[in-house]
């Protein structure tokens, strides 16, 4: 885990828009201490970052019509409705424009292997935030190309 | 969500003052968090007292600490305030709710709804007063 306010790496954030408005993203995570640094590095990387403890408040935050481009959700632990797969699928479904990337620990993840396929790029747990990073500005940046 | 940044924070040196924020309802905390951030200060989010704890235990310094009264968890946001007072007895404490505490507080008290700008102000006269002793 990287200590809180670690400072971002500006030569690996091409994509941080800071010339423009910057873009959303919304982490999904109930560990606190894991939520916050990363929140903390993505702000320090140019990022609007939304925090949200579970998928409940994640819906609620994008029902609310704030425009999130990438939702950055833990898969661990949670299962059914409440789990960030079934999350992934709700946005992917109700918010078809916002990116989806899902983050588990290696554990969750290799039991989940035949979810992965369907639901899309997931990230295993411990990562580093400059992993985290590369794979936002991938995804968003293919979110542009598209647009 | 656009934000007039009309109460720029007084920053001590170059590092600005941090504000933990605890709040269960999201689109609260989510808000009073950006506004805040918009005036400049460094803001942490907690959803409950444990979340909270966690942060003020192992996340370093908070110079401000504003809390909802009413929070699902086990422990609202008064137990929350004493268990700060008792660690952390110099950081000022703000408390939220819709209704004053039963038996009333000590702490200074944010009715809800709150504006942003309120907020700022009380939070802003709390800081300088810790800053100067009083």
């Amino acid at each position: 885990m990287h200590p809180a306010g670690s400072t971002c790496m500006s030569s690996s954030s091409p994509s941080a828009p800071s010339a423009h408005e910057p873009q959303t993203i919304l982490v999904v995570d109930g560990e606190v201490l894991i939520r916050m640094p990363l929140a903390e590095y993505l702000r320090e990387c140019g990022y609007r970052v939304l925090e949200a403890v579970n998928s409940v408040e994640a819906k609620i935050v994008l029902g609310a019509g704030i425009e999130v481009n990438l939702v950055f959700a833990d898969a661990s632990g949670l299962t059914g409705e409440e789990s960030g797969f079934a999350l992934a699928s709700w946005v992917r479904q109700h918010y078809p424009e916002t990116k989806v990337l899902l983050t588990s620990h290696v554990a969750d993840a290799a039991g989940k292997a035949a979810d992965l396929c369907e639901k899309g790029p997931l990230l295993t747990k411990p990562y580093s935030h400059e992993v985290v990073l590369r794979r936002i500005q991938t995804l968003l940046q293919s979110r542009e190309r598209r647009a | 969500m656009p934000f007039a940044r009309d109460q720029e924070v007084e920053s001590s040196g170059d590092s600005p003052r941090t504000i933990l924020v605890v709040e269960d309802e999201i689109l609260i905390r989510l808000l009073l968090a950006e506004h805040l951030r918009d005036c400049g200060f460094k803001v942490r989010e907690a959803s409950n007292a444990a979340e909270a704890k966690e942060l003020l235990v192992s996340a370093g310094p908070v110079d401000l600490v504003l809390s909802d009264v009413n929070m699902p968890g086990g422990e609202d946001g008064i137990a929350l305030a004493h268990w700060i007072v008792h660690r952390h007895p110099t950081i000022p404490i703000i408390l939220t709710s819709a209704l004053p505490p039963l038996g009333g507080t000590n702490f200074p008290f944010l009715a809800k709804p709150y504006g942003l700008e309120a907020a700022v102000a009380l939070i802003l006269l709390l800081l300088r007063d810790a800053a100067t002793g009083g």
